[in-house]
């Protein structure tokens, strides 16, 4: 195996290191990207079996805890109420997502400049535009042009999937009430679209698409960028990026395949690991310069996490709605998005509309929620929810506060005996009342909608699966880990692209701006870097 | 082969497990369904389950030699709520993939993959008054 330096070397093969390695493929740079796990098989995703509903508790459960492969550092997250999810492996957690699509507003960039709080992003929504409509492109992104939500330019380029009864039952609900809705943006195809076959509704799509409709980075960016000459070499978890005597990165340790230690030198390296990887792997990154971890002048790595909080509030409804079939989102209500004072609170959040469930989570639910007894009445009950259950999530924006954080547990050790990551984590009282406005708002959608029975629950503890502000960016050094364009102020050789960099987190689903960033990124990498 | 005999449950358990599964999912003629307790399904559960049984031992011995009625499962499912749940978490994943329980409910016996389903096409008229409102983002400067 070379040990040759190479021009860029990039941590995590997930959502944002893909399209980094795409765009920076372009140059004649010589790239490799290491990722701990490996590559996902289609053909053994949990839909191409029966027993789809149960392999969700194993090897496809969303908690690394629960998981617990070789390739899943363990991650103590007992001091927080929300539990982090993800998938390591090619894809990242795109190969798990929902694959909803979502922009961020151009709101969302200037919330000190509007609502004076926080700090404003040092991009915005213009600066982000034409990466928005090349991810899209890239990640085959559908949906319907038009929306009131956005400035206008916003045209998904594959038609929207289908919102089901379910979707067309809370968009009348919502009508009632004089409220926006619009069908969800998906990176799911619609049509058969660069050798990949169009979504035929399997309705799992948070176990993996064995159909490869849904755009996974394994199959959207990476086919493309291996093509053109990136490498990319799995089962390799990055231990620690060394640096030299004038505090610039030459490289990182590693684990290869066979668990043996490994030094691959690079000239620039490119970090993609994720709200809780990238934290943790600079922590575990000390040396004589950096005896805080690298990166970390401003002390602020690992800090100002941010998840995005979720309340549920389900309705069980008299008439047959979708069950689990199609894709799990179909619309979604930014009514309250937008920051209003008179609620009480500012910022705000989004409704996504999840169709039903399969028979497994109906059952268990319904016993949760007492409405499903055991013995003799269980299948009359059954019967009653059978396609009858429909849900709306709220995502709220959490904002960030420094106690909210990621450090190095101090026994904790993942396969290799790599530290692992402890999280820190409490809800903000105006988190809290989002989430309470949002509980009470659905309600009202939920009984416009005619549903006979309403449960509410939030925050929904097993939803950690955005994970964000731990490395963010700015243009003062003392405030921010890295600059506009993702270069560490630290580390001149050193980038962060993954949605750690996020200034806040906004109400809405965060992977299309995260690429549409990573992106931007790259592209400055371009112009500044590789000639 | 028979999974019958790879689980770790004793002779007791086992019969712990079928009388409180049995209490769980009861057979109905009337939705022509099999309880819990069938023989096939309750080879799933403690088959499937093998690995639980230190987490379950303590509770399950508490049922030993009991009638399991409806008043006793009362019991047992106020003694025990973590077990209780592990059992129940079990027992309904095992019974929702069994092809009889399945074909009662007129679910195809199949994978979702790869044929999936059919969806309604959609009808956007009923955006017509998001569309009569207008724009609702905030502008940034
Ligand atoms: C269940 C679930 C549902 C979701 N639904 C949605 C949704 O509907 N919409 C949406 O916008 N977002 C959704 N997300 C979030 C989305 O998956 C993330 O935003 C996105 O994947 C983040 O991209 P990333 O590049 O930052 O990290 P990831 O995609 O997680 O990739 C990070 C990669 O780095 C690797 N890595 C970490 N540490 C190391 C190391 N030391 N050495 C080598 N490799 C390493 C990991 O193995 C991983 O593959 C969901 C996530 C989950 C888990
Ligand atoms: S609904 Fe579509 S995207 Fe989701 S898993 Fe099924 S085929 Fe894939």
């Amino acid at each position: 195996m070379t040990q040759d330096p190479v021009d860029v070397l990039i941590i995590g093969a997930g959502a944002s290191g893909a399209a980094v390695a795409w765009s920076l493929a372009d140059t004649r740079m010589r790239i490799l990207c290491f990722e701990q796990g490996g590559m996902p098989d289609q053909q053994t995703f949990p839909t191409t079996g029966r027993n789809w509903e149960a392999w969700r508790t194993g090897d496809f459960a969303l908690s690394p805890n629960q998981r617990g492969l070789p390739e899943d550092y363990p991650i103590n997250d007992d001091a927080s109420p929300i539990k982090v999810t993800n998938f390591n492996g090619v894809g990242g957690g795109t190969v798990l997502y929902g694959a909803h699509f979502p922009r961020l507003h151009p709101s969302d960039f200037k919330v000190r400049t509007l609502d004076g709080v926080e700090d404003d992003w040092p991009v915005d929504y213009q600066t982000l535009a034409p990466f928005f409509a090349e991810n899209d492109r890239m990640m085959c992104v559908s949906g319907l042009a038009g929306d009131q939500a956005y400035p206008a330019g916003k045209a998904p380029p594959m038609p929207a999937a289908p919102m089901g009864r379910s979707g067309r039952k809370l968009a009348e609900a919502f009508n009632a009430r004089g409220w926006h809705w619009w069908p969800c943006d998906l990176a799911i195809a619609t049509e058969d679209y660069d050798g990949r076959a169009k979504c035929n509704n399997l309705g799992a799509c948070i176990s993996g698409c064995a159909q490869g409709a849904k755009g996974s980075v394994d199959i959207t960016y990476w086919p493309h960028a291996l093509r053109k000459g990136v490498e990319l070499r799995t089962q390799c978890c990055v231990r620690e990026i060394t640096v030299d005597d004038q505090g610039m990165a030459t490289g990182v340790i590693y684990y290869d395949e066979t668990g043996k230690e490994e030094f691959q030198a690079a000239h620039e390296v490119v970090m993609a690991t994720n709200g809780i990887g990238t934290p943790r792997l600079l922590l575990n990154s000390t040396s004589k310069q950096f005896p805080n971890g690298l990166a970390n002048s401003s002390g602020l790595v690992g800090k100002n996490l941010m998840f995005h909080p979720y309340a549920s509030i389900q309705g069980v409804f008299t008439e047959p709605l979708d069950g689990h079939n199609g894709p799990h989102k179909s619309i979604l209500s930014q009514q309250f998005y937008e920051t209003d004072t008179s609620r009480g609170f500012v910022r705000g959040y989004s409704f996504e509309i999840s169709r039903g469930m399969g028979p497994v989570a109906k059952a268990l639910t319904g016993m949760k929620w007492g409405l499903v007894p055991w013995r003799a009445d269980h299948h009359s009950a059954f019967c009653g929810l059978q396609d009858r259950v429909t849900s709306l999530y709220a995502i709220c924006e959490d904002l960030p506060e420094e106690h909210n954080r990621v450090t190095l547990d101090p026994s904790l050790t993942d396969s290799n005996g790599i530290l692992a990551p402890r999280i820190e984590y409490t809800l903000s009282g105006n988190s809290k009342q989002i989430l309470a406005h949002a509980i009470a708002r659905g309600i009202e959608v939920m009984e416009a909608a005619g549903a006979k029975h309403i449960e509410t629950a939030s925050p929904i503890e097993l939803a950690g699966w955005h994970l964000l502000g731990t490395a963010r960016m700015g243009t003062e050094p003392a405030r921010s880990v890295v600059s506009e364009w993702g270069r560490s102020h630290d580390v001149r050789n050193l980038f962060i692209v993954d949605g750690r960099i996020f200034v806040t987190s906004s109400g809405a689903s965060q992977t299309s701006t995260l690429q549409a960033l990573a992106l931007y990124i790259a592209y400055q990498m371009k112009q500044r870097l590789a000639n | 082969m028979s999974a019958q005999h790879s689980h770790s449950f004793s002779d007791d358990e086992q019969t712990s497990i079928t009388a409180i599964v049995a209490q769980i999912i009861i057979a109905s003629m009337e939705f022509t369904q099999p309880g819990a307790d069938d023989s096939e399904i309750l080879n799933d559960i403690l088959t499937s389950g093998a690995a639980l049984q230190g987490r379950l031992g303590r509770a399950l011995a508490t049922l030993v030699d009991k009638a399991v009625d409806v008043g006793q499962a009362t019991i047992f499912r106020q003694s025990f709520l973590v077990e209780v749940e592990l059992l129940q978490t079990l027992t309904v994943q095992c019974y929702y993939r069994d092809a009889r329980a399945i074909q009662a409910l007129s679910i195809d016996v199949r994978p979702l993959f790869p044929h999936g389903y059919i969806q309604e096409p959609n009808d956007f008229s009923l955006l017509e008054p998001v569309h009569m409102r207008g724009e609702i983002y905030r502008k940034a400067p």
